[in-house]
């Protein structure tokens, strides 16, 4: 039960934090997304089977806020999600530098499975935007492993 | 070595997913853009959330804009009234002008997009994963938003069309650099007609179906909507084309820079045609 209201949560947030880096985002170019940053991280604190059903819902999200096929984004999300999971429970990914590689090759993987989706469903084009587009893997890295820090500080406060 | 149970019956619920997930395309596909059921209620339930932080953020501001932070509200109040008189006698001499022009056909044009009525709509969202795509605006079926209403910038500029969903208070516009839009558009100067469709890729659109004939257009020439697709009203401006190359293929590639600055897009004008109260 509490993992499906923390699940809610983190959809929500990533709701509002879309909301509000949207404007941004479209005024920047750049190409960050919210919502895989969102799942891979769920998916590092909660597990596997957590992450996989978070990626899910957060793909639901994503595919009903943007333009194209529905349900590319949900399976995308729904691999790295359990993915994120299943390896952040063998390997140790919470020191900051792990986490940053973690994340930033998850979020490599994340990408290239949607563009490769995208183009052999829909024979989409890559949008390259001027080579902005693979600098996403790293700017969700840095995004992502500095929210989880700061996610795991305010833990070890609580737990005090 | 075999899977225990536990680990098995993970598998078996993210396979699950996974292959709904590709019913859901295998659904989608045959319908093309149009959201399907799901896409739907998705947007319905999650679309009032950026729209609720959006508000509750431009209400603070307001709080802190009106009563709190007053510095300099005497020196921008006299700034205003100076722009609005500058304002109020640029407005003579355009409608001046325009009276003396009104036999020719741009200014008709021009005159009769600005008898259609409008609706002032903020962006609230952009697309998720490609922001040259679509934009998420807060006006919904309760303001008379339907599909295929054309879209303007302040400065009367094409930004795209509204898209299904549309819910009660949200709504969705193709912006015109995406790939799927495409507006019926002519060129200012010889009037050669084609379709402008959009490249999300660079953020740049395309002038399609130009025989590799054609000499009449060059660059630098700009580009307004012709009206012939029923969607777009004549002469609202759509972009100026940037590049010209030739092929051996039957058309031309043809680029063109929309008018549109699409990454400082804030506030847009919905043209309802009539079918909505002016705001």
């Amino acid at each position: 039960m509490h993992d499906i209201l923390h699940g809610a949560l983190t959809l929500l947030g990533a709701v509002l934090i879309h909301a509000l880096i949207g404007p941004w985002l479209a005024a920047s170019m750049f190409g960050l997304n919210v919502f895989p940053i969102a799942v891979i991280l769920f998916a590092m604190v909660k597990g596997d089977l957590a992450g996989a059903v978070l990626g899910t819902a957060a793909g639901a999200a994503a595919d009903a806020f943007s333009l194209g096929v529905f349900g590319i984004n949900g399976v995308v999300y729904t691999a790295v999600g359990f993915l994120s999971g299943w390896v952040s429970r063998r390997i140790n990914v919470s020191a900051f530098g792990r986490s940053i590689l973690f994340i930033g090759l998850l979020s490599g993987l994340e990408l290239a499975l949607r563009l490769s989706l995208s183009a052999a469903v829909i024979g989409e084009h890559v949008p390259w935007n001027r080579g902005w587009l693979l600098l996403q893997p790293p700017a969700a890295a840095l995004a992502g492993a500095a929210a989880f820090a700061i996610f795991r500080r305010i833990g070890r406060a609580h737990a005090r | 070595m075999p899977l225990v149970r536990p680990e098995r019956k993970k598998l078996l619920i993210v396979a699950g997913l996974i292959v709904l997930q590709f019913l859901f395309i295998s659904l989608q596909v045959p319908l093309g853009e149009q959201p399907n059921v799901l896409e739907r209620a998705v947007f319905f339930v999650l679309a009032p959330v950026g729209h609720g932080i959006r508000g509750l953020l431009g209400a603070a501001g307001s709080v802190w804009n009106r009563y709190l932070y007053l510095r300099g509200v005497e020196s921008q109040n006299q700034a205003m009234r100076d722009e609005l008189f500058h304002l109020r006698q640029e407005n003579i001499r355009l409608r001046d002008g325009l009276g003396r022009l009104q036999e020719r056909e741009g200014a008709s044009r021009f005159l009769a997009s600005l008898s259609r009525s409008f609706r002032v709509a903020s962006i609230i969202g952009v697309d998720a994963v490609n922001v040259r795509k679509s934009a998420i605006i807060d006006l919904g079926r309760a303001d008379g938003l339907v599909p295929n209403l054309p879209v303007v910038d302040g400065e009367g500029r094409l930004v795209g069309r509204t898209i299904e969903p549309i819910s009660r208070r949200e709504g969705t516009v193709e912006l015109i650099t995406n790939e799927a839009c495409s507006v019926g558009v002519v060129s200012e100067k010889n009037k050669v007609v084609g379709i402008l469709s959009g490249d999300p890729e660079s953020g740049m659109c395309r002038l399609k179906y130009i025989l590799s004939t054609n000499e009449d257009l060059k660059l630098e020439e700009g580009l307004v909507t012709s009206g012939f697709d029923k969607i777009y009203p004549p002469g609202i401006p759509a972009g100026r084309i940037i590049a010209i190359r030739m092929s051996n293929a039957l058309f031309k590639t043809i680029i063109v820079r929309p008018y549109v600055e699409l990454h400082r897009l804030t506030t847009v004008a919905v043209l309802t045609g009539g079918r909505a109260e002016e705001r």
